[in-house]
């Protein structure tokens, strides 16, 4: 420390004038008592002293000497040093040897002393054979004591001086930082006194609210609040006294022009040192764009609403339409159709038939296009229903529609000489009967014409449980199909052999129609000559699961 | 012979069926006296004035003018031979249709055939349950 210089200064000047020996302790509360200095006539022996001082640390229980000194604050004289002094300071007989070879004739410890405390001792010694301290000398050496008091007590206030500048420095770099972010903010913020009085007023204030900070300041904050939300406010101050803190509370403001802004505010109180609270903090954030914003959400939401239900009633207009459209071309494109099938039918009966040949075969293309046409028509219709129909789903029992499926093809059944069997029971599924009778009757009719002209068809109708799924199937020992074209054939109108065997193309679309309309799907394992398994699979009835 | 071929009256615009139905007639070897209406308005006209006695009505639904459903309601409900046998001859399918005049009691509903032999064999079936009166042209 700086004082410690002056001390040492102290010491050095004693041994020129006062005495041949001269050492400072110093007590501090931090550290204990210290030694800070050493000084003597003989520069060789300030080593020594030191040495000495390090073998026989300072015992702050001693009676005597520098212990003493700042345990009473009292000086101490010495005027002759005799040897049962030494023997009564010393710790051991080597202490006593070395304090009686230092040759000491007289000594004295004074105090350094500093607004009535002790803060250190001085000691002089003299070596000088026949010196002998005396009450001049002590008071000499008690000015010398004072003036270090007053050197440390200097430094100390100079050390306090600088950190309080330092403390207020940084307080005042911070405050202004502070200031700063208040100031630059693009939230109002603003103060208040417990009467609501305006206290302080920042830059965003004045751009959200219009008035400027020197007008501003004093006034009551009832300036920027409409009429009606008065008692609002009142609220607001009692719920902050009580501790709350209000955060995000979205309200109305008025600026200075008149105009009403849509704000969010936040507000706390503001404490003294004791934690008393001596007023309130606002800060405010306009949120005028946002709410614009939301209101738009709500009326765009409103009008899409209103827009969604008269594009639905369009639509389900222009699905009836449709609906009494497709009615229309099942009757009014049949009729000809049948006109041209059913005439050139009574031209091909035999007994009514006055054609020739070539005539008559003439005939037979018009009768083999009408229906086909007829098919087409027929098949088409199919598909637009099972794409269009509305689906509820029940519970169907398989069994009973494999039941009625035999009975709708008993005829061709019976004309084809085909073997069937159905593995039963076939359970229940979940899906619409309608789809499901389609779907099975478009399978079962399928593998009773796909056989060669040699052999006749044997089917098989069963079913099979997978992960909550029934797969429905219908296998027969047709011709099959190579595996390149499975996929393809469920698209529509796509026909493996057009000339070799009958069909629209239609019916197997429809099967996977149905099939996905049930929440299912269709697929087929085949092998070409040895027949395929055609299945639909959908979801089972929850009991058979 | 031809005043006592029972009497039919056949309500249908579309001439084209009507030939065909008198060849499929012929077919089932069927001897009728066939009255034509091509529209409802004129069934109901033919009935009223007495210009026909059918034993059996053979109706369209989809009529120009007045409907099937029409001339069927009205026979139920005016006509001084309320009992009338009436056999919708129609080439809709429709579920809803089949309820409608099921409830306005037609005596049986039937789709038009696409093939003549499958005409034949329908009205085959029609006069032996309807006109079991019915000479047939051949002995």
């Amino acid at each position: 420390l700086d004082y410690e210089a002056t001390l040492a200064k102290v010491s050095e000047l004693s041994v020129q004038r006062l005495a041949d020996w001269c050492t400072v302790h110093v007590s501090d509360p931090r550290t204990g008592v210290r030694q800070i200095s050493v000084s003597h006539r003989d520069p060789a022996r300030v080593r020594f002293a030191k040495d000495l001082a390090l073998k026989y640390p300072y015992d702050p229980e001693s009676p005597r000497g520098v212990p003493q000194v700042l345990r009473t604050g009292q000086p101490e004289i010495y005027p002759h040093v005799t040897e049962e002094l030494l023997r009564a300071g010393a710790k051991d007989e080597e202490h006593f040897r070395i304090l009686r070879d230092l040759g000491m004739e007289s000594a004295m410890v004074v105090p350094i002393r500093s607004r009535g405390r002790t803060l250190g001792a001085i000691t002089f010694i003299a070596t000088e054979p026949g010196r002998s301290y005396g009450p001049e000398d002590l008071s000499l050496g008690e000015a010398l004591g004072d003036r270090a008091g007053l050197a440390i007590e200097n430094a100390a206030l100079y050390e306090e001086a600088k950190r309080q500048l330092e403390e207020r420095r940084r307080s005042e770099a911070a405050r202004a930082l502070l200031a700063a972010a208040v100031e630059s903010s693009e939230d109002a913020i603003l103060t208040l006194t417990l009467d609501g009085s305006i206290t302080s007023w920042n830059r965003g204030a004045t751009r959200l609210y219009g008035f400027p900070e020197g007008e501003a300041l004093g006034q009551k904050i009832s300036i920027i609040i409409p009429e009606e939300l008065r008692s609002e406010e009142a609220t607001i101050f009692e719920r902050v006294l009580r501790g709350e803190r209000i955060e995000h509370f979205e309200t109305r403001r008025r600026t200075k022009d008149g105009r009403v802004l849509d704000v969010s505010l936040t507000v706390s109180q503001i404490c003294d040192a004791a934690g008393a609270v001596i007023g309130f903090s606002k800060i405010a954030r306009d949120i005028s764009e946002r709410k614009k914003a939301e209101d738009e959400i709500r009326r765009l939401n409103a009008t899409l609403e209103e827009r969604v239900k008269l594009r639905t009633a369009e639509l389900s207009r222009a699905l009836s339409e449709l609906e009494s459209f497709t009615n229309t071309i099942a009757h009014d494109l049949r009729a000809p159709l049948r006109t041209m099938r059913g005439f050139s039918e009574v031209l091909l009966e035999g007994s009514e038939s006055s054609l020739g040949p070539e005539a008559k075969d003439a005939a037979r293309r018009i009768f083999e296009g009408a229906k086909r046409m007829d098919d087409l028509t027929k098949d088409l219709l199919a598909y637009g229903r099972v794409a269009q129909a509305p689906i509820e789903p029940e519970d169907v029992d398989l069994d009973q529609v494999a039941h009625e499926l035999l009975r709708t093809f008993e005829g061709e059944i019976r004309s084809s000489s085909a073997s069937v069997k159905v593995a039963r029971p076939l359970g229940r599924a979940r899906g619409s009967r309608t789809l499901l009778s389609q779907a099975l009757g478009n399978l079962f009719s399928n593998a009773c014409k796909f056989v060669p002209p040699d052999k006749h068809p044997e089917v098989e109708v069963g079913s099979e449980r997978r992960n909550g799924r029934l797969r429905v199937w219908v296998r027969d020992r047709g011709i099959g199909i190579e595996p390149r074209y499975q996929d393809k054939l469920f698209k529509m109108f796509e026909r493996l052999e057009p000339g070799k065997y009958p069909g629209t193309g239609i019916g197997l679309a429809i099967v996977q129609k149905a099939a996905e309309r049930m929440g299912g799907r269709a697929g087929v394992e085949s092998e070409p000559g040895t027949g395929s398994r055609f299945w639909i699979e959908i979801p089972a009835c929850e009991q058979e699961a | 012979m031809t005043s006592r071929a029972p009497q039919v009256l056949m309500v249908e615009d579309d001439d084209d069926f009507v030939a065909l139905a008198r060849l499929a007639f012929r077919k089932a070897e069927l001897s009728l006296a066939l009255t034509v209406a091509t529209n409802g308005e004129e069934a109901i006209s033919h009935l009223k004035n007495g210009a026909t006695h059918p034993a059996l009505v053979l109706l369209d639904l989809k009529l120009p003018k007045v409907s099937g459903i029409e001339v069927l309601r009205w026979i139920r409900s005016e006509h001084s031979a309320p009992a009338l046998p009436v056999v919708m001859l129609t080439s809709s399918g429709e579920d809803g249709d089949r309820g409608a005049v099921a409830e306005l009691g037609a005596n049986d509903y039937c789709v038009k055939p696409h093939g003549f032999s499958e005409l034949v064999v329908l009205f085959k079936k029609i006069a032996g349950r309807w006109l079991p009166d019915a000479p047939s042209t051949v002995r």
